[in-house]
């Protein structure tokens, strides 16, 4: 912008050019980025018909345009967009308009949004909390079966996507003088949802509850939770929330299927956050504590998440640990101590980082610990730059109608699968993940049945996970639709889920999909692993190290009270791996005794 | 606005220690830019520090032999370390989670720092990852649990109170919304990494009451420290 200026006018961007490559645009790639041009800009400017426009060279000189004649030498005139267009988009099905998530540019590679929307949206963190998603440089706003847009005359490259069981749709349109609507029709390629299968987003910050449903619908996720919480001196969403109000379950047009519920994050900065998914009645104060980022400077530590957690069961509410692996400390003597329903694995955008890795390790650590805690997704959405639903938890309704109660009780069940784009589902021996098979203590041969399908996002490994380890993987022939049974040794205490491999980027390794987890029993061995124990009971350590060193000091009785809960949550574990024969090293802090082993 | 260091706290100088120069360190061990230009004489959290000065060697790293500080004396209920570990890898499980420099390692011994008294008598105090030491790089929510970054937590104006006072520097729309931020945080956002002041406890300081059988022992004479693998201390 520094070295463009209009003499009779004002310029309101100037840009790199975006640079598609629109031979691909009906490719089925999954994710189709322009590229930055490095010698063209577009500018955007209001200016008299007559004005100058100036650019400065590199070495300095000005060099001028005569915006009259635009079209030659280095400038062409991009087609104004002042044709009103009313844009369509219908279920293939039913016939019925339907929520979508859709991007449209020009020929020159120009961003068109529909009326209402931003031509560049903002993408840091708590600016535009709107109905739009910035994928790098697509961007996108969420509609509801129509919309206007003023598009130039000629060619617009289209892209409408809704979740990741209706096939999206890029293509081209060409825009004429006579052209008024234009329509879409989309096709539910793959129908889980028909099988009893919900999906959700366990953690929504910032949007309203009615952009949040919106968005809920174009990403085809039938849970939205938004999480109220506080954020130093800021409180966001806490208006919204009311602890009864389910928002969509009376929104006729969609069927009640899409809906939103106001929950709260509690957080703290080095404790831990916790969700506090759809519980009733009053919201659980403090909403965060113990001082900065979380709460506000000065704030004692007054509570652990363990009396959150508590709260909510009490209150009829899901206790969900977010963004596994991070952090790392009291949230071990949360699940210790049987306070929490899930584990969630966050991704903010899965067009760049799918499911984390080391989410999922850690996630295993407690699985190797027999806690049987089913997986779930959470997009931690609190930027435009992050996308609703992006991972998703599904789970499996069984003969329970679809309301967001039985959505909680179906997720603390355990029949669950997070994803960011294939769907997976397993059984071992015709058990569903969420569920325990008793085996004589010698163990025994079991057949793992999974199915997978995908419609946009490549399966390219199939793998059997069991107790953490991979024990078998098949490569499907065809990416977008496998399945397979696989026969599987077990002489231990153990659990077994599968695991998708498969990548909007390419990249073989990415981890796509996850199923929760069958708990298997040998005898009356429980499920237990000597290392894992240790780093957990290191964490409730930790956690102790900090109550009683640099956390902000609460009155006596608050600061006992807390101890005592990670105090009870240490000796739960240690004598676990006391009566297990597990010999450790603790990691005291200011006992000033000798460093001690047993 | 400057203001004195606490005179609760006095330095102590490692001039006769400081083994190596910053320039020399590996990447792991690479001085987070919040520290990039101190030197000498500075205060950190309201406590004065002396660290090396720019030229030569002027940090401790911890190698195998161990370091005796004399501290002439000196009656205090902390010593006061501004330290860091070095950037590893840290390995959930092989093949799957083995690559990141996550900072999520906990409980690694890594060093022993001990104070020694006139008597002769020692106090030990194994520093550990995550408890009183941390790496300087680590992800969001793995700082120490026993100690703390080197700067206090950010106090940002809030926009409003900015626009109203007709001041230019108006931060970030979300900042100036939450007007305060971890020290913690900013280890991700702008410092690439962070520095730790952990303070070590002295369990007989004087003045303590007699009632068990080490409150008469004496002051502490020396602080000591050994490296147990790798360890790298910032004077």
């Amino acid at each position: 912008m520094d070295d463009v200026a209009i003499d009779l006018g004002t310029v309101i961007s100037a840009r790199q050019q975006f640079l598609y490559d629109h031979e691909r645009w009906s490719s089925a790639a999954p994710d189709l980025q322009p590229k930055p041009s490095e010698t063209e800009a577009v500018i955007e400017y209001a200016a008299h018909p007559q004005a100058r426009l100036y650019v400065k060279a590199a070495d300095g000189e000005l060099i001028s345009h005569d915006l009259a004649t635009t079209n030659g030498g280095p400038m062409i005139s991009v087609a104004p967009a002042t044709h009103k267009v009313r844009i369509h988009v219908l279920d293939k099905q039913s016939g019925r308009p339907i929520g979508v998530r859709l991007h449209l540019h020009g020929e020159q590679g120009e961003y068109l949004p529909p009326k209402g929307y931003h031509r560049k949206v903002n993408t840091n963190w708590f600016e535009d909390n709107y109905a739009e998603f910035a994928n790098a440089l697509n961007q996108y706003a969420y509609v509801e079966g129509m919309c206007e847009a003023d598009l130039p005359h000629g060619r617009i490259y289209v892209d409408i996507s809704r979740g990741y069981e209706v096939s999206p749709i890029r293509t081209h349109i060409d825009i004429g003088p006579e052209t008024e609507d234009v329509r879409f029709e989309l096709d539910r390629t793959l129908d889980w949802h028909r099988r009893g299968w919900v999906t959700a987003d366990t953690h929504v910050h910032f949007l309203s509850p009615a952009t949040a449903q919106l968005e809920g619908n174009a990403e085809d996720v039938n849970v939205v939770n938004l999480l109220a919480s506080q954020w130093g001196e800021m409180f966001s969403n806490v208006g919204d929330f009311d602890g009864r109000t389910t928002h969509g379950e009376t929104d006729s047009a969609n069927n009640g299927q899409f809906l939103v519920r106001v929950g709260t994050e509690n957080r703290m900065q080095v404790l831990g956050h916790i969700s506090l998914l759809g519980y009733r009645g009053q919201m659980i104060h403090p909403l965060c504590s113990g001082g900065p980022s979380e709460s506000a400077l000065g704030d004692p530590l007054e509570v652990t998440m363990a009396d959150w957690a508590r709260r909510c069961t009490e209150q009829q509410g899901l206790v969900v640990m977010p963004h596994a692996p991070n952090p790392q400390c009291e949230r071990s003597a949360d699940i210790v101590l049987g306070l929490v329903h899930a584990m969630e694995i966050m991704t903010k955008n899965p067009y760049n980082a799918q499911i984390n890795p080391y989410g999922i390790a850690d996630w295993y650590r407690f699985l190797n610990l027999g806690y049987q805690l089913p997986v779930v997704g959470g997009s931690d959405k609190m930027a435009a730059a992050s996308l609703l639903g992006g991972v998703r938890t599904y789970t499996q309704l069984g003969d329970r109608d679809f309301t967001y109660e039985n959505w909680m009780e179906a997720t603390r069940q355990g029949h669950t699968f997070v994803t960011v784009g294939p769907l997976v589902d397993m059984t071992l021996e015709g058990q569903c993940p969420g569920s325990q098979i008793h085996l004589p203590a010698s163990g025994g041969t079991l057949a793992v049945q999974w199915h997978a399908e995908s419609i946009r996002v490549p399966i390219d490994a199939v793998e059997v996970v069991v107790g953490g380890d991979t024990v078998a993987v098949d490569h499907p022939d065809n990416p977008m639709a496998a399945s397979g049974t696989t026969e599987i040794q077990i002489m231990n205490s153990t659990w077994v889920a599968v695991r998708i491999r498969g990548s909007y980027n390419e990249r073989k390794d990415d981890i796509a999909a996850h199923t929760s987890c069958v708990q298997i029993f040998c005898g009356n061995t429980p499920i237990y692993a000597p290392k894992d124990a240790l780093d957990v009971l290191k964490q409730i350590e930790g956690a102790i190290a900090y109550v009683d060193t640099i956390a902000p000091r609460p009155e006596a009785d608050a600061y006992r009270k807390l101890r005592l809960t990670l105090e009870s949550a240490w000796n739960t574990l240690h004598q676990r791996m006391h009566q297990q024969g597990n010999y450790h090293e603790h990691s005291p802090l200011h006992d000033h005794a000798e460093h001690h082993e047993h | 606005m400057e203001i004195p260091t606490s005179h609760f706290f006095q330095p102590v100088d490692l001039s006769d220690h400081f083994n190596t120069a910053r320039t020399e360190l590996p990447d792991a061990l690479k001085t987070p830019r919040i520290l990039n230009k101190h030197y000498d004489a500075n205060t950190f959290r309201g406590m004065p520090f002396l660290l090396g000065p720019e030229d030569g060697p002027n940090v401790v790293a911890l190698n195998n032999d161990a370091i005796e500080i004399s501290l002439d004396g000196v009656t205090a209920t902390y010593v006061v370390i501004l330290h860091v570990a070095e950037d590893r890898i840290t390995n959930y499980a092989d093949g799957l989670a083995d690559f990141q420099v996550d900072g999520n390692e906990i409980g690694h011994h890594v060093a022993d720092y001990a104070l020694r008294f006139t008597d002769g008598t020692e106090v030990l105090q194994p520093i550990h990852r995550r408890f009183a030491v941390q790496q300087a790089r680590h992800q969001w929510g793995a700082s120490p649990f026993a100690a703390v970054p080197v700067q206090w937590d950010d106090v940002i104006p809030g926009n409003a109170d900015q626009i109203a006072l007709d001041r230019d520097d108006i931060p970030a729309f979300g900042r100036g919304e939450c007007r305060t931020r971890s020290a913690r945080d900013l280890n991700l956002e702008e410092c690439d990494g962070q520095a730790w002041l952990y303070a070590m406890p002295n369990p007989h300081p004087e003045g303590a009451p007699p009632s068990g059988p080490r409150a008469e022992q004496s002051t502490p004479d020396t602080t000591r420290g050994r490296k147990v693998q790798r360890y790298r201390g910032v004077g």
